[in-house]
């Protein structure tokens, strides 16, 4: 592994607006090294003091000593919204990217997805913060740093063995801290699995809410709620706890050093304003070893969030980091990112799959072809894998063996070939946004109200939409209407239709219709022309079907392409 | 959405700052004998700081009347012990600090946990389960932080600075007064500025969970993005949501380090303030220079822990914004309330008596039942049919409770739904839903949700309803665990598909033994294959029961003993199935022959 490869990432996600990241941690270390003139003036009164001179020059430094921590105030006013604004942007690039990662079509940004939406989100949110702190633990320790050269040398002209006495423990205590930090790193991670074991069964409670009032099942659901609770708390608390020994260890051997100081400096005369400037200057030392804690227990925090955060990338391959990417995103004056640009049309003639295999999901050796215009029908039990057929074959699904072709050509990347204007899926249970009615059709392409209209009509949601008074700016989901299930089925149906695709995949398109709109939907797709594959059993669709292919129950896929006369 | 409770003001509206103290009196006061026992470890973490300046200061003291190192050993010695003790002490504090945070604020999360999963159907249809999980855990979380970092903190500065007056009252009583004067004007600076930051901090959150909604919705249908090329566009969503935060960050650190500097400023004007009146009194030789060393060290002692209070100050006013989100959420009550009557034992009908249902949330007025008069004897099941809006779906929230009727009434066994208490209606209504959730568990957590049910009922309530071989095939049997997926194209990754969730959606109503049923479209995804293991189940559990079965597919409701047909939200035929269908002339008989018709014409 390269030296410091964790931290050179972040230097390239801190780039995104590199302006405000880096002028923001320099103001940082700037102001980590200015607390040396404040301590040098109280240092300066003291010895006046001492001397019993309260005159023009005692005056003089008590206004210089305003003046600096006035100055201070007003310079880290100015340096931390920039660091902060430069960090948001840099924790929004990384998240933009992981969310690109998990919606990718194919390509080599296209990472699995294999978490459950609740658990994806809590590490959006939390990781890619705690990745960036990393160079804010670096930027503390530089700071610190510089300052403390700049102490010992203070220190070192009043006296140099007094010096070495109060800032030599300093880095014994450094040391100790890298060898404790894997304990550091346990805590985080059991905190960290105990809080995303509470999200994720919060989410599928709160989905569930009405299933849990209707069971009058609240009473077990919080019971099981609390047991998940109790195991965060713990965990949380060990680790603030762990976290804070550290620090309040750092914090004893930092005054056991100012003590020993003290007492090699006594050997000579000191004034008062020389003890002051040993006191104070030593008791901000203190910041040194707990920040070297902090780097080590920071790099053991960004190891932990990296490794969350790769499950939602694709890996990093020949240099190419997704994670890292800086992409077209409006944050702090940047260019509107991209719309979807869909490939160039490939007008379908035949589609076959040949002997397509995913083990998991008890597929063995299918094949069947899809010609143009054709109703092509999946068929078969629950469980027998008709849902993951077409999923498999649109690349939503790795396949273990066989292939999938288009007019004769194999299919390298399903993922990103069967996308509009080639193909078009619709889920089983399909989910729209919270955005307006044409928003949720158009996804971003670029389509005029009128093709909406028409995708809407083939979706026999044409009389829905005459019933909201907004028409296709009416607000969909929680803030707005809450389509019913066949409303969205249809809905979802119309975002397909609206690319006008060479072949659509639509998985039990019509388990939430009523027969009477099944039937309607089946008859304008039809006049339309459009060459379908779908899976369901229901007999409206499998009479009208040009094939119909018959899976097996779980265990024993037979895929038989048994033709069934028009 | 008229029905919805106002909340007490928007996001960044006048927001009320007194609002996470209050929550939080509210929460201590439950635990009063932990409280007491921290108060007491407080006092002893503040004494040692006091008793370090105190030795540092008669250190200064000795070495500026030219004592030797023999003499100044036992204070340096003395100094370095109270260092270590303090630093003890800290971590017991830590410790206790945050456990009593989280086991005040995990029962806050267990109230809105209740509240929410009590709440009915107008309440949640306003919100996604994201937004809830928000709440609950992220808000009650700044909650947390805040009652662990800030809280302590504010307790142990003031309890600091009022310790370190008393202590100079003592020691050099000329002094005291310049402290207590520069600390009153660190407290009455912190105080003038402790809201400012509030409306922008609020603001940032509502900014955050925006970007976190945007992120929750499109990874939740991360496929069908991807599958239909659109991934840029929840990208560039993100995206623009993120430079909303980006620019509220922006705002809030402004207003944050103004508010800072308020402080920081008053902090130095007190040390100020102490050294020139210590001049003044060291010119006039009242006092020695050891005692102007001690009062500037105890603002110190109040400065350290102060710098790192300045910079939490963001989350109390986060925790401002949060526990009035919290406040709100509990304030907001949307479900029919509970009555105080039981059910009479045995079967139960249901009876609607004119019962009226209009959704007050609607910009049309048409009513989603009119006057519907209904008598379903106990122990039948109905099958109900009628086309899309015809009023089925109000109808079996009626007899749920999800609504009450605007008019009318709906009565269990002759009791009004609206006089029943609640666990007696959930132990005797039972409904399956269309869509089934799954909870990240077992699959034994899953029918039973989480109930203690004996192992042998969970199998057996599974073979009842076909999912046999399934159950067979898994590696643990009842004990192996899904993943938390929902229903649909994911629950296939949690090892059931759509129609095996519906089998176990099922069960769940079977091993609740009820009086009444409802199911809602509850087969819809199985297919014909197993079919007959579904009419089997729902034999099984409609049997000697009340039943309500709504179906678009006729064929579902071959189990029925009567049927019902809507239209326009009233009941338009009622009768027998079979004497409906031998009867040409009623409207059953028709849409069965129209449904045949159909289906015979597509064969064709």
């Amino acid at each position: 592994m390269r030296l410091l490869a964790g931290e050179r990432r972040m230097a390239v996600i801190g780039n995104f607006r590199g302006r405000y990241f880096w002028a923001g941690n320099a103001a940082w270390v700037v102001y980590f090294v200015l607390p040396l003139l404040p301590g040098w003036l109280t240092a300066r009164l003291f010895t006046e003091l001492q001397a019993e001179r309260t005159g023009a020059t005692f005056r003089l430094l008590l206004v210089a000593l305003l003046a600096s921590e006035a100055a201070m105030v007003v310079f880290i006013r100015w340096g931390h919204r920039l660091y902060m604004q430069g960090t948001q942007a840099a924790v929004s690039a990384a998240r933009a990217n992981a969310l690109a990662g998990q919606l990718a079509s194919g390509g080599r940004e296209a990472a699995p997805r294999q978490l459950a939406a609740g658990d994806a989100v809590a590490r959006l949110r939390d990781d890619p913060v705690d990745m960036l702190l990393l160079l804010d633990n670096w930027v503390d320790l530089f700071g610190s740093l510089v300052y403390g050269v700049g102490v010992a040398w203070l220190l070192a002209r009043i006296d140099p063995w007094a010096a070495v006495a109060g800032i030599v423990p300093l880095f014994v205590i450094g040391a100790a801290n890298a060898r404790v930090g894997h304990i550091a790193r346990r805590y985080r991670q059991r905190a960290r699995a105990a809080t995303s074991a509470v999200s994720a069964f919060l989410a599928a409670a709160f989905a569930a809410s009405l299933t849990v009032k209707l069971a009058g099942a609240q009473r077990d659901v919080v019971g099981r709620l609390d047991r998940l609770n109790a195991r965060r708390s713990a965990a949380m608390v060990a680790d603030q706890t762990w976290e804070d020994s550290m620090w309040s260890a750092n914090g004893t051997l930092t005054d056991v050093s100012v003590g020993l100081s003290l007492l090699v400096a006594a050997r000579g005369r000191l004034d008062a304003g020389e003890v002051t400037l040993f006191a104070s200057y030593l008791f901000s030392l203190v910041w040194l070893p707990q920040r070297l804690g902090g780097l080590v227990v920071g790099r053991r925090r960004y190891e932990v969030s990296a490794a969350r955060m790769a499950e939602l990338v694709a890996p990093v391959s020949d240099g190419f980091d997704p994670l890292t990417q800086h992409r077209a995103l409006p944050i702090l004056g940047g260019p509107p990112a991209p719309r979807p640009s869909p490939p160039v049309r490939r007008p379908l003639e035949v589609l076959e799959v040949r002997g397509l295999t995913v083990a998991s999901r008890h597929l063995r050796e299918v094949s069947f072809e899809v010609r143009r215009g054709e109703l092509v029908v999946v068929a078969g039990p629950v469980g027998s894998g008709k849902s993951s057929l077409l999923r498999a074959v649109v690349g939503l699904l790795d396949i273990d063996g066989g292939e999938v072709c288009w007019n004769g050509a194999a299919v390298a990347d399903r993922a990103a070939f069967f996308v509009p204007p080639q193909c078009a899926y619709v889920a089983q249970v399909p989910r729209l946004f919270a955005e307006s009615l044409a928003d949720n059709l158009a996804l971003g392409y670029r389509y005029d109200d009128d093709r909406l209209l028409d995708a809407l009509a083939l979706a026999a949601f044409d009389e829905d939409l005459a019933a909201m008074p907004a028409g296709l700016h009416t607000m969909i989901g929680s803030r707005g209407v809450r389509l019913s299930g066949g409303q969205a089925q249809r809905a979802a149906a119309a975002r397909a239709f609206v690319h006008r695709p060479e072949l659509l995949v639509l998985d039990d398109l019509a388990s939430a219709l009523d027969v009477d709109t099944e039937i309607v939907l089946w008859e304008r797709l039809s006049a339309a022309g459009c060459t379908i594959l779908t899976a369901t059993n229901r007999p409206a669709t499998l009479r009208r079907a040009d094939r119909v292919l018959q899976l097996g129950g779980r265990g024993g896929a037979g895929a038989g392409g048994a033709k069934m006369p028009r | 959405m008229s029905d919805t409770i106002a909340p007490a003001g928007g996001p960044g509206s006048t927001a009320d700052a007194a609002a996470p103290w209050r929550l939080v009196l509210g929460l201590l006061g439950r635990h009063r004998a932990a409280v007491a026992g921290y108060g007491a470890l407080l006092a002893a973490a503040t004494a040692l700081p006091l008793l370090g300046a105190l030795l540092l200061a008669r250190f200064v003291d000795l070495v500026a009347a030219g004592a030797g190192t023999g003499r100044l050993i036992p204070y340096a010695a003395a100094y370095a012990a109270i260092g270590a003790l303090s630093a003890a002490i800290g971590v017991v504090v830590t410790w206790r600090t945050t456990s009593l945070a989280w086991t005040l604020t995990d029962e806050l999360r267990r109230d809105l946990v209740r509240h929410v999963l009590e709440a009915d159907l107008a309440f949640h249809r306003d919100r996604t389960p994201g937004e809830l999980v928000t709440r609950v855990d992220a808000d009650v979380t700044a909650m947390t932080q805040f009652l662990s970092r800030v809280v302590a903190r504010v307790v142990a500065i003031v309890l600091l600075g009022i310790g370190a007056v008393l202590v100079l009252a003592f020691v050099e009583w000329r002094l005291a007064p310049p402290l207590a004067v520069g600390l009153a004007l660190v407290a009455a600076a912190t105080w003038w500025q402790r809201d400012s930051a509030m409306a922008p901090t609020v603001a940032e959150r509502t900014a955050e969970a925006e970007v976190m909604s945007v992120g929750e919705q499109y990874l939740a249908a991360a496929e069908e993005v991807a599958a239909l090329g659109a991934g840029s566009h929840g990208v560039r969503r993100l995206g623009e949501r993120s430079t909303g935060l980006v620019d509220a960050v922006g705002r809030r650190v402004r207003v944050q380090m103004r508010v800072q500097a308020v402080i920081r400023i008053a902090v130095v004007v007190a040390e100020v303030l102490m050294l020139a009146v210590g001049a003044l009194l060291l010119a006039r030789g009242t006092i020695g220079v050891g005692a102007v060393f001690l009062g500037f060290r105890f603002v110190m002692v109040v400065r350290q822990p102060l710098e790192g209070l300045i910079w939490r100050l963001q989350e109390a006013q986060g925790a401002t914004g949060a526990a009035r989100r919290v406040l709100d959420l509990l304030a907001e009550w949307r479900a029919v309330p509970s009555g105080t009557a039981t059910l009479p034992a045995g079967p139960l009908d249901v009876v609607f008596e004119r019962a009226t249902l209009v959704y007050d949330d609607e910009d049309g007025t048409a009513a989603a039942l009119d006057g519907l008069e209904l008598h379903l004897r106990a122990g039948r099941t109905v099958g109900v049919v009628g086309r899309t809006g015809s009023g089925k779906t109000s109808l079996a929230r009626l007899v749920l409770r999800l609504v009450a009727p605007t008019s009318g009434s709906v009565r269990i066994g002759g009791v009004a739904t609206t006089d029943i208490d609640e666990a007696a209606l959930r132990a005797r209504v039972a409904a399956v839903p269309q869509d089934v959730q799954l909870f990240p568990g077992s699959v034994a957590d899953n029918v039973t949700l989480f109930a203690a049910v004996p192992d042998g009922e969970v199998i057996a309530a599974l073979r009842a309803v076909g999912l046999g071989p399934w159950l067979d095939q898994l590696p643990d049997g009842i004990d192996t665990q899904l993943a938390a997926q929902e229903a649909g194209g994911a629950a296939a990754a949690a090892g059931l598909s759509a129609g095996e969730a519906q089998l176990l959606a099922l069960a769940r109503g079977l091993l609740r033994r009820p009086d009444v049923v409802v199911l809602d479209e509850a087969t819809s995804r199985v297919d014909p294959h197993t079919q007959a293991a579904i009419a089997a189940a729902t034999a099984t559990l409609v049997a000697g029961r009340t039943a309500i079965i709504i179906a678009h597919r006729l064929e579902t409701l071959e189990v029925c003993d009567d049927i019902a047909v809507m239209a326009g939200g009233r009941l338009v035929e009622l009768g027998a199935r079979t004497e409906l269908a031998a009867d040409p002339a009623s409207r059953y008989a028709r849409l069965l022959a129209s449904a045949a018709g159909r289906e015979r014409r597509e064969a064709s």
